[in-house]
């Protein structure tokens, strides 16, 4: 009698509703042992057929090695093994619950795919959709590097009792063995559109397992069989909630077995899992992403406040210095007025005209410093007003001239044609006094530029100088309020040129080199009526 | 001889501008409030009056104000004041110069010049 019999046909057996019935992987109970052939609900489905069979009740009593003690031991051993695959899902799932991390329950969700107890495939991949969900591309694989290594590592595993309470050390043996694949897989080895009526396409339309064997050999896309190595494989959705986020695909690529209806039924269940492990994920990483806006927004908050508090106390200091000053100016007043006075009369005694000298500029220094300190400190508004850009420069720079014993250094470039702009008057000419100030204490002897252009939406002005530039360790502070490297200076010009800059919604930028100092202004340009 | 009115409440201002404008020979009067101000306008012909703006009993502003109203032809008037910020109120407009007091009286000086040629 042959080994593997298949019992419909052995017996011609015209009972179609049995399980067994037309199956060649199903061979009969009593005659062959029924060998591994089947495990779980479909062995014990048709086992109750059998248990009606003539063939088997004979056998089962008088056949020692197949018979039924050789089939209790055999339902024995599935039963144990649906034990353990039972345990196992419950570990899984728990597991799933319990890590955030995607990648690593991603790796034990393929690692149990390929586990002897879990599913037994040889090698598994998970495919996952791109952000557009036209492509697929593979994410992550399971599998040994060749047969020799598939058989090592399943050596390794059969002296492990595999059960759920070692799966955590099962994992660690497939995540040594596997590293160069598993873990650190690197993606990006494939990418299959989902189009047309190839299997993966089919199985995502359909969300369901299926197997894909001889039946769908045309319909398996070339890349993937030049990536995988045949075109005999299962493969299974991945549901994230109701949207397929990709595919398992796993097959028996080294020891070739057969891969059974049964074994379709647990890649389904697996790739569940592996769906639901997705959409942990994806939420963690929502509220991890929701965390962190929240925290950037209260970091902030809290700047605003600082900002908020040192504005408060600037105002206060504001408030103080504008007092101060204003309460020292009227004092001033008749010093120098006074000094003047008396400077005028004695012209004939020049020791004493030199100290009245002294003093009248001294108190003109003062009373420059106060309203340089009044104008920072000082909010304003803006008079926007059609102005004549040439006169305005002109006007500037007679008046930062007409302290000065050298006149005639600065040149003027304003492009014919271009007259008029809106912008407030009295506040444009500080700036620019403040800047040709610093630009003609710079520029010593040499020349001094200042222009006046439009580029695109913007009105600019640019003064240049050929002197000494800013040293580079004082490029940051130029800018800051009482920084100065003048004898006579407080270190405001610069503070209430940009001040007024930016009032005007503008932007002032200095940028200096050895060979001199570039300022440039740039302003919206709203062009006047003049 | 043309005629000044300065209105300022600090002693040493007035001082200080009695003698620069005596010795551009001009004749000063001078007033430390605002009403005292106005009383010598109203009693005496005035060619040019520099007028403070913070005053014991009224702002420089209402003095304008009063003398526009007063119905006298009004004589011109430079705002005075430690004080900028004042430019926008609209009867500064009344003025003919808005100055910021200075210890350099040159500006004051020949605005009071250019003033009382232009009339």
């Amino acid at each position: 009698m042959p080994e593997k019999i298949n019992c419909w046909e052995y017996r011609k057996c015209p009972e179609k509703t049995c399980p067994a019935y037309g199956r060649r992987d199903v061979f009969c109970w009593a005659i062959s042992g029924n060998k591994g052939c089947l495990s779980g609900l479909e062995a014990s489905n048709i086992f109750k057929k059998c248990l009606g069979c003539k063939v088997f009740h004979v056998n089962a009593l008088t056949n020692p090695e197949h018979g039924f003690m050789g089939l209790i031991n055999q339902l024995y051993v599935e039963l144990e093994k649906s034990e353990a695959q039972h345990l196992l899902f419950r570990k899984i799932t728990s597991l799933i619950h319990s890590t955030i991390e995607l990648d690593k329950t991603l790796h034990v969700i393929l690692t149990c795919v390929t586990a002897g107890y879990g599913l037994g495939f040889n090698r598994a991949l998970l495919l996952m959709t791109d952000e557009t969900g036209s492509f697929l591309e593979d994410r992550m694989m399971v599998a040994p590097e060749s047969k020799e290594e598939a058989y090592r590592i399943w050596q390794n595993i059969a002296k492990l009792d595999v059960s759920a309470e070692n799966l955590s050390e099962l994992v660690n043996i497939y995540e040594n063995s596997f590293k160069a694949k598993g873990k650190e897989y690197k993606p990006g080895k494939l990418a299959l559109a989902l189009n047309g009526t190839n299997i993966f396409t089919q199985c995502m339309k359909d969300k369901n397992a299926l197997l894909c064997d001889y039946k769908y050999k045309d319909r398996v896309p070339g890349d993937f069989i030049s990536f995988w190595g045949t075109d005999y494989f299962a493969v299974a959705p991945v549901l994230s909630g109701k949207r397929i986020k990709g595919l398992i695909v796993a097959d028996n690529f080294f020891n070739n077995q057969e891969i059974t209806r049964e074994h379709i039924n647990l890649l389904s269940e697996f790739a569940y899992h592996a769906g639901l492990a997705i959409e942990n994920a994806l939420f963690y990483e929502d509220l991890e992403k929701r965390a962190k806006e929240l925290e950037k927004t209260n970091e902030r908050l809290k700047e605003a406040r600082q900002i908020l508090m040192r504005t408060e106390k600037l105002i206060a200091i504001g408030e103080m210095a504008a007092t101060v000053a204003h309460e020292m100016r009227t004092p001033l007043i008749s010093i120098g007025g006074f000094a003047e006075i008396v400077r005028d009369k004695v012209k004939d005694n020049p020791e004493v005209y030199k100290h009245m000298e002294i003093i009248v500029g001294e108190v003109k220094r003062l009373e420059r410093i106060i309203q340089d300190v009044l104008d920072f400190v000082k909010p304003f508004e803006l008079t926007l007003t059609d102005i004549n850009v040439k006169k305005v420069i002109e006007s500037a720079v007679l008046i930062t001239e007409s302290g000065r014993k050298k006149h005639g250094n600065i040149s003027i470039e304003v492009p014919e044609g271009f007259t008029s702009v809106k912008a407030d008057e009295e506040r444009l000419k500080q700036v620019l006094i403040n800047l040709l100030d610093n630009a003609l204490d710079s520029a010593k002897e040499s020349k001094v530029c200042v222009s006046a252009k439009k580029e695109g939406g913007s009105f600019v002005l640019e003064i240049r100088d050929d002197g000494i530039g800013i040293k580079a360790e004082d490029a940051g502070k130029v800018i800051q309020p009482f920084f100065t490297t003048k004898k006579n200076g407080i270190g405001l010009g610069l503070p209430i040129a940009e001040k007024i800059v930016k009032e005007h919604k503008g932007t002032l930028s200095i940028s200096s080199h050895t060979g001199g100092t570039v300022v440039r202004i740039e302003l919206p340009f709203l062009e006047g009526k003049l | 001889m043309k005629t000044l009115l300065i209105v300022d409440d600090e002693e040493n201002i007035r001082q200080l501008y009695k003698e620069t404008f005596e010795a551009e020979k001009y004749k000063v009067l001078l007033a430390q409030t605002g009403s005292e101000g106005l009383e010598l306008a109203a009693k005496n012909k005035i060619d040019l009056i520099i007028l403070d703006i913070r005053l014991p009993d009224m702002n420089g502003m209402e003095v304008l104000e009063r003398l526009s109203a007063s119905g006298k032809e009004v004589p011109p008037v430079i705002l005075n004041s430690a004080y900028s910020g004042y430019e926008h109120v609209s009867s500064v407009w009344l003025a003919e110069k808005y100055l910021i007091k200075s210890g350099d009286l040159s500006e004051l000086k020949n605005t009071v010049r250019a003033v009382i040629e232009k009339k």
